[in-house]
């Protein structure tokens, strides 16, 4: 209820009374329901706008407006579906395909190319099952034809033998470092993977 | 209501080069844009770009950025203080065509309700750049979700498309196109039937040009003329037989327009064309050909050059003759693109030659009939519409210098190529991309001719 002595001040284009002769950051913030993660700052006409954080201390004058904005948010962090991740990858890797089993999502990457002075076959196809809480539960390997070797006939490191949609397959344990940080998506953890073969060999 | 983003070739390349620079990690940048209200269709035209630098990203990984409001938010300020739209543009340098994430889907939806509170009553949006081709979102703001834009246009030496698309866009050759198809490819004729010319006069020069738009089958032409046609036009308007004395120019020639090209969606305008109604027509083409020889008419045109980027194609002739002896013949075919001088930057409408023109024709009255030969106009007509179509097709090719002007001189029969100097007007600038943030000149009520 407004007194006598309330000032009116605008958050985000909306009007609130208040009676203090000053407020910090922090209070604007809750009197506005600024949501959290966006900035505050004092809309001064004129004049380069001014950043308050919460601890700022604010002389409330009467009309003095405020208006919060969130991070300008963008990437490839989220893809709204699997099938518009496919549709990029195809960009880079024009024989990918998509199939589902018992629920599960599979896709299929033909066509990787190996360098024959490491591998003993020239292209690999690459299968990769994609974790039931995908994107949030990262992608961390792949499986491959079950005979694919090395050129001195040696099964590569880090990898096994599993059964995988019907047949053996050898598994590939590839968790990259340069993707640890944060979420990496399809489309990159096969650009890695098709790097890896040419630029790492094992 | 279709949606479109217009760039200027130069800044196109300029912001999509700072863009791919970190590939395969992505850059962003904030773009304004000037924005041009049509009938059917809302355009932002692209006016500047701000690379966000590393101390504007409150965080960022390869394949994730957030841009800090304590950056961006003094150009939304400059947004809401001058009447730019915002827009947010980022790379997916991994891709050749591009496409939103959800990501870009989630801060889209959180951002822009704010971009409309800070920045009201008009459109603000997203581009996202993949290596080769972009997809872009426009929002008005009555929006819940922003619309995809219909077209990305980059307007320089050539108009392309960049928009991503998918699937087949093949289409059935029409068959009175075939020998045209053959030098100009499946894909030059759908350009050339999408394209939509402006073309400000109907007289020597225009009915030619008029003409062979039409037989090279663009179906969509803008006609500017407020004349009649009159016996003394007879020997030269292509379109025009002695049955039409007294009718509108621009009605005789776009039924005979029809008659050419039956499926012709033409706009037939009795307008002075510095009208404001005749500007805004114009302003809505893909490109004008200025067929005018008043420097009034084509200066005011040269204003859409910059402030709609809008690509303009000058044509006009010269014979300087007395007592029925020819002293010179002179032509001259410009083609002025966004990003680059204008008419008035080339010294060819500046001021000086306006104002003198004003004083010889309104103050003095000396409007004597200039001497006008039917197969001199159609040299000069032909080679700007070879030029239009070079803009719309490339059939020229990548040449490493085009010229800018072409020079006729009728007497010695040749055509010459010629690159001119240019100096800054000033104007450009100040109205560059600026569409209907800027006032259009207000015209003053005389004919064009």
């Amino acid at each position: 209820m407004p007194t006598a002595h309330a000032k009116p001040i605008f958050i985000d284009g909306n009007k609130y009374e208040v009676t203090e002769a000053t407020l910090t950051g922090a209070q604007i913030r809750t009197l506005g329901q600024v949501p959290a993660g966006y900035r505050l700052f004092q809309d001064l006409p004129g004049h380069e706008d001014r950043l308050i954080e919460d601890s700022t201390i604010v002389e409330i004058k009467p009309g003095e407006k405020f208006y919060s904005l969130p991070l300008g948010q963008v990437g490839t962090l989220l893809i709204a579906n699997l099938d518009q991740e496919l549709a990029i990858l195809r960009e880079e890797f024009a024989g990918a395909w998509r199939d589902e089993e018992n629920g599960v999502q599979h896709i299929h990457v033909p066509d990787i190319a190996l360098p024959t002075s490491v591998w003993n076959r020239a292209q690999v196809e690459l299968l990769i099952q994609v974790p039931p809480l995908y994107p949030q539960q990262p992608i961390t390997g792949f499986e491959t034809d079950a005979d694919l070797r090395l050129v001195s006939g040696a099964q590569p490191a880090g990898t096994g033998f599993q059964p995988f949609h019907g047949r053996q397959h050898m598994h590939f344990c590839w968790n990259p470092a340069s993707l640890q940080s944060g979420w990496r998506s399809l489309v990159e953890y096969v650009r890695f993977c098709a790097r890896r073969f040419q630029d790492q060999p094992l | 209501m279709k949606r479109e983003i217009v760039f200027g070739e130069a800044l196109y390349e300029r912001l999509r080069a700072h863009l791919l620079k970190s590939a395969p990690d992505e850059e962003a940048a904030v773009v304004l844009a000037g924005q041009q209200q049509l009938t059917e269709c809302m355009r932002l035209l692209v006016r500047e770009f701000h690379p966000v630098p590393a101390s504007g990203f409150a965080r960022r990984s390869g394949l994730f950025l957030a841009v800090d409001p304590v950056w961006y938010g003094p150009l939304l300020k400059r947004c809401r203080e001058e009447g730019w739209s915002f827009l947010l543009a980022h790379s997916h340098p991994f891709s050749r065509g591009a496409h939103f994430s959800g990501t870009d889907d989630a801060g889209e939806q959180e951002l822009m309700p704010r971009l409309f509170q800070r920045a009201p009553d008009r459109a603000h949006g997203s581009i996202v750049f993949g290596s080769e081709f972009v997809d872009a979102r426009a929002w008005l703001p009555t929006d819940t979700e922003g619309l995809t834009c219909q077209r990305v246009l980059v307007r320089g030496r050539r108009s392309r498309d960049v928009l991503t698309r998918f699937g087949s866009t093949s289409q059935a050759r029409e068959s009175r196109f075939d020998r045209q198809v053959r030098a100009l490819g499946d894909n030059g004729q759908r350009q050339l039937r999408a394209v939509h010319v402006g073309l400000v006069g109907l007289g020597g020069i225009g009915s030619h040009v008029y003409q062979q738009l039409k037989y090279l089958g663009i179906r969509q032409v803008t006609l500017v003329d407020c004349d009649r046609i009159e016996e003394s036009n007879l020997n030269r308007l292509t379109y025009a037989t002695p049955n039409d004395l007294g009718a509108l120019k621009v009605d005789v020639a776009s039924r005979r327009g029809r008659e050419i090209l039956p499926d012709s969606d033409d706009q037939a305008l009795c307008l002075d064309v510095r009208s404001e109604e005749a500007l805004r027509a114009l302003s809505a083409c893909d490109i004008i050909v200025l067929a005018t020889d008043n420097l009034v008419s084509r200066l005011t045109v040269n204003r859409l050059l910059t402030q709609y980027l809008v690509p303009i194609i000058d044509a006009g002739l010269d014979i300087d003759a007395h007592d029925g002896h020819i002293t010179a013949i002179g032509g001259r075919i410009t083609r002025l693109v966004p990003d680059g001088p204008c008419l008035s930057c080339l010294g060819i409408a500046g001021p000086a030659r306006v104002a003198a023109e004003v004083a010889r024709t309104y103050i003095s009255g000396e409007e004597v009939a200039a001497p006008s030969v039917v197969s001199l106009n159609g040299v000069i007509a032909s080679i700007a519409v070879n030029e239009l179509l070079d803009h719309v097709t490339g059939y020229s090719g990548e040449l490493p210098e085009l010229p800018r002007s072409y020079v006729y001189d009728g007497r010695r029969g040749f055509v010459r190529a010629v690159q001119e100097s240019a100096t800054p007007c000033g104007v450009c600038t100040l109205v560059y991309a600026a569409a209907d943030v800027e006032p259009l000149p207000r015209s003053e009520s005389t004919p064009t001719r």
